[in-house]
């Protein structure tokens, strides 16, 4: 099977947002210790199917320099952010920043996802710039990062939430 | 062509297996036939658990004077004669209890017998409690429905059991497919050079007999993707758990390249043990409980599915 879009499931030349999604649905789906594929596989077939699966949306980001088609383009002159061209950060580390880069890269600016989630560009800005001093209590956090997250269709809002508040955790503790 | 005697609606077969036992099939179908009864629908339970007959009990049955045991002995020759009332209107049932041993694998042709006239019984809706493992009665059986159901609950166990049981009946209807297609010896070639062209999953070998003869790929992989297993997860008890039937349904049309239709949750409800505890349907017994309301949903969905496979 060599189409990547195959691999993935996925219509052929879909937006980078839905492979991005499809992508991380899988790699969870085959992960070593998921649930949901116990004794589907072998390791050495699980690993294989990991493999190409890391391989076919590898492929997909490499040729594919479409923009994501899940969002409209805006004109360029509306444009206020630098381009950025580079791989998202890890949404692990930095969820904040993964956030702020997609958001950009989308096209879509603060205001227009404050309005959409009713959180305020100030709030929304340090969330992106993960100015943890800053943020809200966690359990407003959590609520807040889950809807940005669930706006700009993050594949997986409530992990990245997850992210954000263990991200807390060792500012919490120095305090 | 049709005559009118023929134009009676023919019943719907809905079979529910996954297995493993001890995961509510039977509490699940038992409880299912009485949500399908109270609508109206005239629906018989069977009881295709041959090694291990229960269902009686769970619809409050105590001892069913005549069963499919009689159908294998000879004592009956149709199985319309072994339906008995369960006492609750538009429910019938076909008990398998006192079984003998050597009847979870009866003959071939005994049992297309009892297949073709469970499609026949006059009814809305067969609704079929599989015993678990993956016999070849059970998996005929699966196959057969015309609503192959899988329940599963959120264990290892479980979920090995059920795509142990999955593979099982994807294989033996790829079987006859191919036999049917007459690509016998071509898939002989696909399956030899398997691992040499990187066949990992049942979906790519079907690709790659599709690559080898068009026609009979096409013909195999029509026949494969009319194989459209449903999913209950059963005995939910946390919050992560609501994930795996969807899950599961994205590794089936991964790996199998088979829709599996993820009906929905069940959350675990000790519910269900009191009411077989008082020899009774938890529908009855404990009716606004979580676990008779999401039977209730999940009887609204099979309906609705039901509905539209009349149009097919």
């Amino acid at each position: 099977m060599n189409d990547p879009y195959e691999v993935l499931g996925l219509a052929r030349g879909v937006g980078l947002m839905e492979a991005e999604r499809a992508y991380q649905r899988l790699r969870e789906l085959y992960a070593e210790d998921s649930l949901a594929t116990y004794a589907l596989l072998g390791s050495d077939e699980r690993r294989e199917r990991l493999n190409a699966i890391e391989q076919a949306f590898r492929e997909i980001v490499a040729t594919g320099n479409q923009r994501p088609i899940a969002f409209p383009e805006r004109p360029e002159n509306m444009s206020d952010e630098p381009e950025e061209d580079g791989p998202l950060p890890d949404p692990v580390q930095h969820p904040g920043l993964y956030l702020g880069r997609l958001r950009r890269r989308t096209g879509l600016q603060l205001r227009d996802l404050a309005e959409r989630t009713k959180i305020s560009p100030s709030k929304l800005e340090n969330i992106e710039q993960e100015r943890l001093a800053q943020l809200p209590p966690p359990v407003y956090l959590r609520g807040f990062v889950l809807e940005y997250a669930r706006c700009l269709g993050v594949p997986d809002p409530r992990q990245l939430a997850e992210n954000y508040l263990r991200l807390l955790a060792p500012a919490h503790g120095e305090q | 062509m049709e005559s009118a005697v023929l134009k009676r609606r023919p019943s719907r077969v809905w079979a529910v297996g996954g297995g493993k036992g001890g995961v509510g099939k039977s509490a699940i179908s038992s409880n299912l036939g009485v949500a399908l009864a109270r609508r109206g629908y005239r629906t018989v339970l069977v009881d295709a658990d041959l090694g291990g007959a229960n269902l009686h009990t769970m619809v409050g049955v105590p001892a069913p004077s005549r069963s499919l045991t009689e159908l294998f002995t000879r004592a009956a020759g149709n199985l319309s004669e072994v339906i008995v009332p369960t006492g609750i209107p538009n429910l019938d049932l076909i008990s398998g209890a006192h079984a003998l041993l050597d009847m979870a694998n009866p003959k071939h042709l005994q049992k297309q017998k009892i297949i073709r006239q469970l499609f026949t019984l006059d009814a809305d809706i067969v609704l079929l409690d599989l015993s678990a493992g993956t016999s070849f009665t059970t998996i005929d059986f699966f196959l057969a429905a015309h609503e192959p159901i899988v329940v599963v609950i959120p264990t290892p166990t479980s979920i090995e059991n059920a795509y142990h049981f999955l593979k099982a009946a994807f294989y033996r209807r790829l079987k006859g497919a191919i036999v049917r297609s007459g690509a016998g010896p071509l898939v002989d070639v696909a399956l030899e050079q398997k691992l040499a062209r990187g066949i990992r999953s049942p979906r790519e070998l079907i690709r790659h007999i599709t690559e080898l003869d068009a026609v009979a790929g096409a013909a195999i992989a029509g026949e494969m993707t009319r194989l459209r297993p449903k999913l209950i997860v059963n005995q939910i008890r946390r919050q992560e758990e609501l994930t795996l039937g969807e899950q599961m349904a994205d590794a089936c049309r991964d790996f199998f390249g088979v829709e599996m239709n993820f009906l929905g949750g069940i959350h675990n409800d000790d519910r269900v043990v009191y009411s077989i505890q008082l020899k009774r349907p938890a529908l009855e017994a404990y009716p606004h409980s979580p676990f008779a309301m999401a039977i209730e949903g999940l009887a609204l969905r099979l309906l609705a599915q039901h509905k539209e496979g009349d149009n097919e």
